[in-house]
């Protein structure tokens, strides 16, 4: 199964449970949780469903094209039901299946792992699933998002594509993944990879990202006091996003940690707040 | 045995592995204590627990409660008859109304005592009601109970008052003989959870002819569940579990020709699987020049797995019985290559540059913003393990050199990526090297002891490295106004105090040939403050909030089984962390001890008698006006003598710090003390007698008062 065909099947398979099927954000952001479509959805009382790719960007996991196992970005697939069905666990089992994962000969589990996203005043419990020893999905009940406390619980699934698609395709490099028939990973990303990591690791403006995310705090605050949450929390995004950058270059030192986690953290919270607030 | 079978299995989603035992043990105990309650009590109550299922069940409960008979009270007793003898109206209508014919008023009616006096009273029969109505209120209560350590949200409730829970509840069998107990959980938004009389096995086997995997199956008893289980993939009790495990383990372990390294492991990864079965793996020979540290977190905190002392191999718990096909093994391989992988790359980068090379780079981790870097911290570590390891007449130049380096491994690749090999890092790193044993382990050992458990460094020269490190994050974190504030301690000042208080507590023991020399935490903390160079008013601030800090430690590090809180307050009375931990611990042990044998129950008493009558300025007099011709009386002469004798006894061990006789021989005093206080009226008319007894009672106060605040020990060690 191609790397392509995975992604199909998998969002066939939740379309087919009547999730709405969107697009990755179009914005950059460390993982699918931040997607307005999880962040937002996972408020309030309102039921849904919904399953998209989103691609994910953690700057100081960049190797440059030269690991077999860590990337700049990679790619999750990320499932919300709300409310979260009784039966969950059995239809994320079947969904492997689709996959072409045989549960009887493999050794499938469900370990604790709980789940906190402290810039997104977020928090969840549920379990890493491990398909033989190996990571392939992170299982979570959110419990709260935006510092709010949620009712219904939404249960969000996240797939780290990359991992499921080189245990089904038994390759060692991911590099070496089929995307699609006759079309590698390699083909399809290496240059950004080695791009990326340069970027990142290399000719990142350190003074310039600093200021970016000065902006970014102040211009989302604005924008979400005047009712435009969704433009506001964009800039909660940037300013996460160019977190991660100064951090991979090494360049938040342990006090301006803290000081700069609650700014996103304010203005995702802010965001929260005034997205229940507004009907 | 006679009553019926309770049989309760609440099916979740996986329960945290750790957790189980607990769970399943806390729920036997409510579901005992509600039957006990409501007069059900089973003849046995017995739990299980595993990943998915908290059973509990009880044998001999009765069909119903027993009858009661409940005294039902009227009016007073007084008002009862009326001036003929007769059932006044009050009473008669009271009888009626408790159903009672006039013809039974003689012999029904009856005078009952009351705390607010006589009362008359009717004795009525109260038939018990059938266990199986009083069951969902038990179980109810039972539910919520059980001790989580952290509650999950799920949109459930029970009798509309919400029910978080560990994990979701996704079946319930609940059967009080063979009938099922009326329970139900409802789920906002979805399908209530109904108790009924099936369970469920193992997701993906079974060995029952023509039933899918994971489908459901009726049970009628324990005895059946157990049973259905087992030939569906699940074994219910725990230490089958954990025998199947460890056959399991054994397997493995004969096939690779070498032991595991299991050790208490075996216990949880017993609750994190249902039927236990393992699989051994194996890994390229070339990663065993990877250290084995390095190796050993890979398999053991990432993966779970079991390693091996030399081999290279590693053992993957299972959830199945068997892996015919190879895929549970070589998956597992496969995800152990690729992380060993990682780890070797870091540990290949970060041995290309000699780690003392590497310390410029501590400029650029910030240790606090008000405190600067890391560098800057390097260089007080220096100073202050020298300065320790000199006092106590180790290696202070191994100990500088090594408390120089300890915080470079910081800013490698390795402890990026595996926060948990701080330390262990930098000494590997310096191993690898050629440095001297006395350095890199200084270094690899500098972050123990964790608080008050755990190792301690293996040598002098690791202890001054740790030791200098809690002390200037104790005294410049508190310079910048850091001190922990009720529940908030985000620089675990706490567990760094803790963690300095056991290493001096321990040292002299463990450092045979550096008995002596261990600062004390004040002595420490003091020098750790000139590193900041602080100004002296600031300094004398900070130095009271430390003392109080440390002070409020000691306790923890005292208190044991051997040695109660009241014993170990009786020596903090006056010892705190101006003085050696190790002495104080002496000090405390031996007087344990002594309590333990000698009477110290008197003493206690006495010196809080004592107290009471002494007034602060004879207390400070300390019987020095004292006047032996003046004492008349035997008893406070015998008292008199002996004091003199115990006290130079006492003051000659303590000064040849042997505390233990010290305490013996104060014991010695209470016959003649309870005697005194018998025989002798301490408030004497004539006032020169009066104040010569005062002063000989502050004499012995004064004695007691060299041992701390004896009035402490009774409370506790009684």
């Amino acid at each position: 199964m191609t790397f392509q065909e995975l992604i199909a099947k998998l969002t066939g398979y939740w379309a087919g449970q009547g999730a709405v099927v969107v697009q990755p954000y179009d914005m950059e952001m460390g993982a699918g949780t931040m997607h307005p479509e999880t962040f937002f959805r996972v408020l309030g009382s309102a039921p849904w469903k919904v399953v998209y790719v989103q691609p994910s960007r953690r700057p100081a996991d960049g190797r440059y094209g030269e690991n077999p196992n860590r990337l700049y970005k990679h790619h999750q697939l990320q499932l919300i039901l709300k409310p979260s069905p009784q039966d969950i666990q059995d239809l994320y089992l079947e969904s492997l299946a689709a996959c072409g994962v045989d549960a009887s000969q493999h050794d499938l589990r469900f370990e604790e792992d709980n789940w906190a996203a402290p810039t997104l005043g977020a928090w969840g419990v549920g379990w890493q699933v491990v398909l033989d020893g190996l990571e392939i999905s992170q299982f979570t009940y959110f419990q709260q998002a935006g510092g709010i406390e949620l009712a219904p619980i939404s249960v969000e699934i996240t797939y780290g594509l990359e991992r499921l698609a080189m245990y089904l395709q038994d390759v060692e490099d991911v590099y070496d993944l089929a995307w699609a028939r006759g079309v590698d990973y390699r083909t399809v990303r290496l240059a950004d990879e080695q791009q990326s990591s340069r970027y990142a690791f290399e000719e990142a403006d350190t003074a310039a990202l600093g200021r970016g995310f000065d902006e970014a705090i102040a211009e989302g605050s604005r924008l979400i006091e005047s009712g435009l949450v969704i433009p506001g929390y964009e800039q909660c995004l940037r300013a996460s996003h160019l977190f991660n950058l100064l951090d991979s270059r090494g360049a938040v030192s342990v006090s301006d940690r803290p000081r700069r986690i609650l700014a996103v953290r304010g203005l995702a919270t802010a965001a929260a707040h005034r997205h229940l607030a507004e009907p | 045995m006679s009553g019926r079978e309770l049989l309760i299995e609440i099916g979740c989603e996986e329960i945290p592995a750790d957790w189980v035992e607990g769970l399943a043990k806390g729920f036997e105990t409510a579901v005992a204590e509600g039957l006990d309650r409501e007069r059900l009590t089973a003849e046995t109550v017995g739990s299980h627990g595993t990943a998915r299922r908290l059973v509990v069940h009880g044998a001999g409960i009765p069909e119903s409660q027993p009858d009661q008979v409940r005294e039902v009270l009227g009016p007073p007793w007084r008002v009862a008859r009326d001036e003929g003898g007769r059932w006044s109206r009050a009473a008669a209508g009271f009888a009626r109304r408790q159903g009672i014919e006039e013809a039974d008023f003689e012999s029904r009616l009856r005078a009952v005592e009351t705390p607010r006096g006589q009362y008359l009273g009717i004795r009525q029969a109260v038939p018990g009601k059938p266990a199986i109505r009083i069951l969902p209120g038990i179980l109810e209560g039972a539910l919520r109970a059980v001790p989580l350590p952290k509650a999950m949200n799920w949109d459930a409730s029970i009798g509309e008052r919400p029910f978080p829970f560990a994990r979701p509840v996704r079946w319930i069998a609940a059967l009080f003989g063979d009938e099922v107990i009326p329970f139900r959980i409802d789920v906002t938004g979805g399908t209530p959870v109904v108790a009924g009389n099936r369970s469920y096995g193992h997701r993906a086997r079974t060995a029952v002819d023509g039933e899918s995997p994971g489908a459901s199956f009726p049970v009628d008893s324990l005895a059946g569940l157990r049973e259905g289980l087992r030939r569906r993939f699940v074994i219910l009790d725990g230490g089958e579990r954990r025998g199947r495990l460890l056959e399991a383990l054994g397997r493995c372990e004969t096939e690779a020709g070498e032991s595991a390294e299991v050790g208490a492991a075996a216990d949880v990864h017993k609750d994190l699987v249902e039927y236990p079965g393992a699989v051994l793996g194996r890994f390229p020979d070339e990663f065993l020049s990877l250290p084995k540290e390095i190796r050993d977190t890979v398999l053991i905190h990432h993966q779970k797995f079991f390693p091996f002392p030399t081999r290279p191999s590693f053992i993957a718990v299972t959830n199945l019985p068997d892996d015919p096909e190879g895929h549970v093994r070589r998956g597992a391989e496969r995800v152990v290559v690729a992380r060993l992988r990682d780890a070797r790359f870091f540990w290949d980068e970060d041995r290309k540059v000699p780690l003392a090379e590497t310390r410029p780079r501590l400029a650029g981790v910030v240790f606090h913003q008000r405190l600067g870097s890391f560098r800057e911290k390097a260089g007080r570590m220096e100073e202050l393990a020298a300065w320790t390891a000199d006092s106590t007449g180790a290696d202070a130049a191994a100990a500088s050199q090594a408390a120089g380096v300890a915080k470079c491994d910081l800013t490698g690749n390795l402890v990026g990526e595996f926060a948990s090999l701080q330390g262990l890092a930098g000494g590997l790193l310096l191993r690898e090297e050629g440095l001297p044993e006395t350095v890199w382990q200084a270094v690899y050992d500098h972050y123990r002891p964790a608080g008050l458990e755990g190792d301690l460094p293996r040598s002098p020269e690791g202890a001054s490295v740790a030791l200098a490190d809690r002390a200037d994050t104790l005294a410049g974190l508190f310079l910048a106004g850091e001190e922990p504030s009720g529940s908030g301690d985000p620089f675990a000042l706490r567990r760094a105090a803790l963690s300095m208080i056991r290493v001096l507590r321990d040292a002299p023991a463990a450092y045979p040939g550096h008995r002596s020399g261990w600062p004390s935490p004040r002595a420490l903390l003091d020098r750790a403050l000139d590193g900041y160079r602080p100004d002296g008013e600031t300094r004398a601030g900070v130095a009271g909030k430390l003392a109080a800090f440390v002070n409020d430690r000691l306790p923890h590090a005292f208190v044991a089984p051997s040695t109660p809180r009241g014993v170990v307050n009786a020596v903090l009375a006056n010892r705190d962390w101006s003085h050696s931990v190790a002495d104080t611990r002496q000090r405390i042990v031996d007087l344990a001890k002594a309590v333990e044998s000698g009477d110290y129950t008197t003493l206690a008493a006495a010196s809080r008698r004592v107290r009471r009558i002494l007034t602060p300025e004879i207390r400070e007099g300390k019987g020095a006006g004292l006047d032996p011709a003046l004492l008349t009386e035997a008893a406070e002469q015998e008292l008199c003598a002996r004091l003199e004798r115990v006290e130079a006894e006492v003051l000659r061990c303590f000064a040849e710090t042997r505390y233990f006789p010290a305490f013996q021989a104060l014991a010695t005093l209470s016959p003649a003390i309870a005697t005194f206080f018998d025989d002798v009226l301490v408030m004497a008319e004539d006032p020169a007698v009066r104040a010569n007894r005062l002063a000989l009672l502050a004499r012995l106060d004064a004695l007691f008062s060299e041992v701390g605040d004896l009035s402490q020990i009774e409370a506790s060690a009684s």
